[in-house]
């Protein structure tokens, strides 16, 4: 559905730059997936944690596309909303196309308005329209598209449907010439804005619209290239503007761009469509249904503690430890570098207690891997399917108390599976305080699978009081401490506000396609810094800081907890591999070394205590190295001390002895 | 209770509370037992019994919380009909109804009220009520969308009516 009678130039000029904008659960990642195939790179956007997607599109004579993270509207409120901005302000792009709801045209409409006034050749592509059809909707899309002036193109993303009528539309990009008129006032001021600001990626209109309407990160750009003085004029202009209006400039704004779109819309909407049927529409009210709800809940949340606690913390890691590296990779590896007869330094480097070989390489490829992967392919399918914000709306309640609100759970439950793997997940969550604060709880009180088996077996054996002891103990922990940290750290809890997609299959090429670019982050990413610990505990090592940390810790170790002087090693071990800690205690219990009593307090221990070096890292790489320090600073005296404590509350109440 | 009886036997259907038999009964009428007119079968009458009558009490009493959890209904729900026209916090409306959305009450953080107003709350937009337990979750156009109570109690919208 072609909109323009232009000349077009044959081929699409090289080395252009295309960004994908649009509103969260638009289909935006399925058409950049159509349109760039397998070649995608997934990476941080410079100074932040927000994954963009970028990819090459063959079709298009290798035009460069970025997938932005979706955005609700300008100025943003997120790390998300902003990531995108950053993406639009920076970067030089050749076009904006904005992916939108079909079925939902005003809302789409309000944010088409915000990006065509940026001045930047423009497409939008109506996305989703068998749900469109589906419910009836009709739009007029050729009349819409001259009342804006843009092209706009229907797709069907998950089918195909529109591509090729998309690829066309770009290869052919023209400047848009729209224009929204606002009250005089403000036009006005727009006009002494404009001739003030320098020139950027963004048209200075629309600059100017955002610096009205009080975007921090505008203001931060705004006031990064112009001199103090010019900044205090265009901010007494903004304030004299304000005064001559009852509501705020941002509410004005919008307010016109309101009017617009309803009679824009009153023109091409030829039929608002009734509502859904269906099993999608049916399943999906059950799934946030107070009663029903809560099976379908636990059952998802059984089925991902499963995939990616059992069948990949355990099954799939057991199998890649001994049979493939045990049995095949591992022999001969070791026997390669000691035929290199090296001196010992070296053999000790590559293949020693902390070598990079035995630790490092095994850590990353073996332990760490499968668990990536398995939780990648999970995390994609929750992502694509829908039912990710519905899981959020249904534990809201729960989590008030600490603080967060229900996207809190994805992280949570998670964590029971790999903390590491759930620090990662922390990205679902709007604001840096929520980030931190379920970061924190991760590290502190969540029990992951690897030790979870054992410390869970250990405890059985002794009794059920051991068993119910150990989980009041974490609960009370996990409680006081979120609602504690909740009240300490500086910021507003979010309240919970999720839009419902529709339930949708999930789309197998997509889910691949997603897993296998973020498996490559992984790689490139995380595996170095594995590499880069293993060489500083190994460089520790040798130096005896690690022994003597071993020994420094055996006075606390036996006067406070009560506990053997062995128990120091096998906690260090538990800062390396958490079911090793856990085991290296286990073995001791057999050996009689030790009674129920310090079994508890062990048990206690190493589930408070800091979490496995892995996690370190994710925790340092998501949220940076002083906040981690930070937070290794508080756990682990804060883990002792309530093990000590448990410790002799358990003694002077008598019990087991 | 309705007490219209059907004989098992000769499918003669009668008033129960008729008593049509009992005259003739050596035994009271205060027996649990209704016989039928035409054959004289004898057939238990539930509304005589009194245990039948109290487990039919609490049955009703679950089927009307049933109903309302399963309407989405919250606690503090009243289930009568509210006045037309009223102007009241998006938290009073019940699932099923529909309101026009009116402001946003003091309080909000002005990252909701933005993500609301892009969702499509404008003044005099039609907002349809899906449940209020254990969350608000309400229809926009084609958006459905989930709010906590402590946003869905700063909206006010009206009611429908004149």
């Amino acid at each position: 559905m072609k909109c323009h009678d232009i000349e077009k130039t044959p081929i699409t000029p090289a080395d252009r730059k295309i960004a994908l904008v649009g509103h969260p659960n638009v289909g935006k990642s399925a058409i950049f997936q159509k349109l760039t195939g397998r070649h995608v790179v997934i990476s941080n956007y410079p100074g932040t944690t927000i994954e963009i997607t970028y990819g090459t599109s063959k079709a298009l004579n290798n035009t460069q596309i970025i997938d932005t993270p979706g955005l609700l509207t300008f100025p943003p409120q997120t790390d998300d909303e902003r990531a995108t901005e950053k993406v639009l302000l920076h970067e030089s792009l050749d076009a904006i196309v904005q992916v939108g709801d079909a079925k939902n045209i005003r809302r789409t409409l309000m944010l088409t308005i915000q990006l065509v006034e940026m001045g930047k050749p423009f497409l939008l592509a109506l996305n989703m329209k068998d749900e469109a059809d589906a419910r009836g909707v009709k739009i007029d899309v050729d009349l819409l598209s001259k009342y804006l002036s843009v092209p706009i193109i229907s797709t069907i993303a998950t089918h195909g449907g529109g591509i090729d009528e998309l690829v066309d539309g770009l290869s052919v990009l023209n400047n848009n010439n729209f224009k929204l008129n606002y009250p005089n006032q403000i036009e006005r001021v727009i006009a002494e804005i404009c001739k003030r600001i320098p020139a950027s990626e963004l048209s200075p209109r629309s600059l100017a619209l955002l610096f009205l309407a009080i975007d921090r990160d505008t203001e931060d750009w705004v006031k990064g290239t112009i001199d103090e003085d010019t900044y205090r004029d265009l901010a007494i202009l903004r304030e004299n503007l304000q005064v001559a209006f009852v509501e705020s400039l941002s509410e004005t704004i919008h307010k016109t761009r309101l009017e617009y779109v309803d009679h824009i819309v009153s023109m091409v909407l030829k039929d608002t469509g009734e509502g859904r049927t269906g099993w999608s529409h049916t399943l999906g009210r059950l799934s946030t249904h107070p009663v029903w709800g809560i099976p379908i809940l636990l059952l998802v949340l059984g089925a991902l503690y499963y995939f990616v606690g059992v069948f990949g913390a355990g099954t799939l890691v057991n199998y890649l430890e001994t049979k493939v590296f045990g049995e095949i990779v591992n022999p001969k590896v070791l026997d390669f570098i000691v035929s290199l007869h090296a001196p010992a330094f070296i053999t000790e480097f590559f293949i020693g207690k902390y070598g990079l070989w035995t630790m490092g390489v095994t850590y990353a490829l073996v332990l760490i891997f499968p668990i990536v992967t398995t939780f990648f392919i999970a995390y994609g399918i929750m992502e694509d399917s829908g039912y990710l914000p519905r899981l959020a709306a249904l534990s809201n309640n729960i989590f008030k108390l600490l603080g967060l609100n229900g996207r809190a759970i994805l992280p949570m439950v998670l964590g029971l599976g790999c903390v590491t793997m759930a620090t990662l997940t922390t990205r679902v969550l709007e604001t840096k305080r929520d980030k931190l604060l379920v970061t924190l709880l991760l590290a502190l009180a969540i029990p992951c699978s690897a030790q979870l088996g054992v410390v869970m077996g250990m405890l059985a054996s002794i009794s059920l009081s051991a068993t119910i002891i150990w989980s009041m103990v974490v609960l009370v922990v996990f409680i006081f401490i979120g609602w504690l940290s909740a009240l300490l750290v500086p910021g507003e809890r979010s309240m919970l506000l999720i839009e419902l997609p529709p339930l949708r299959m999930p789309l197998i090429a997509n889910i691949t396609t997603k897993t296998l670019a973020r498996l490559e982050w992984y790689l490139k990413e995380v595996v170095p810094l594995f590499l880069l610990g293993t060489t500083v505990m190994f460089l520790l090592d040798k130096v005896g800081i690690l022994p003597w940390l071993i020994k420094a810790g055996e006075p606390l170790v036996v006067g406070w907890l009560g506990l053997p002087a062995d128990a120091s090693a096998a906690f260090l071990m538990g800062f390396f591999r958490r079911d090793f800690g856990a085991t290296g205690l286990f073995v001791m219990k057999t050996q009689g070394l030790l009674n129920p009593l310090q079994v508890v307090v062990a048990m206690v221990t190493i589930t408070l205590f800091i979490p496995c070096i892995a996690s370190i890292f994710m925790i340092a790489k998501e949220r940076g190295v002083k906040t981690t320090i930070g937070m290794v600073l508080f756990i682990f005296p804060l883990a002792f001390f309530i093990a000590g404590i448990l410790n002799r509350v358990l003694i002077f109440s008598g019990w087991m002895i | 209770m309705d007490q219209m009886i059907t004989c098992p036997m000769c499918s003669t259907r009668f008033d129960a509370k008729e008593h049509p038999s009992c005259g003739n009964c050596p035994i009271e009428s205060n027996c649990a037992q209704t016989c039928c007119p035409k054959c004289g079968f004898i057939v238990i009458n539930p509304a005589q019994s009194k245990i039948v009558q109290l487990l039919s009490t609490i049955a009703e009493y679950f089927q009307g919380w049933f109903l309302r959890i399963n309407q989405g209904a919250g606690p503090h729900e009243k289930t009568d009909i509210i006045p037309n026209g009223e102007i009241v916090p998006l938290t009073e409306i019940r699932p099923g109804q529909k309101a026009w959305f009116i402001r946003f009450l003091d309080g909000l953080p002005e990252k909701r009220v933005e993500h609301l107003r892009a969702f499509g709350l404008h003044p005099d937009q039609e907002i349809l009520v899906i449940q209020q337990t254990p969350i608000t979750v309400v229809q926009i156009d084609h958006t459905e969308i989930a709010l906590e109570r402590n946003i869905s109690k700063r909206v006010q919208v009206k009611t429908e009516g004149v």
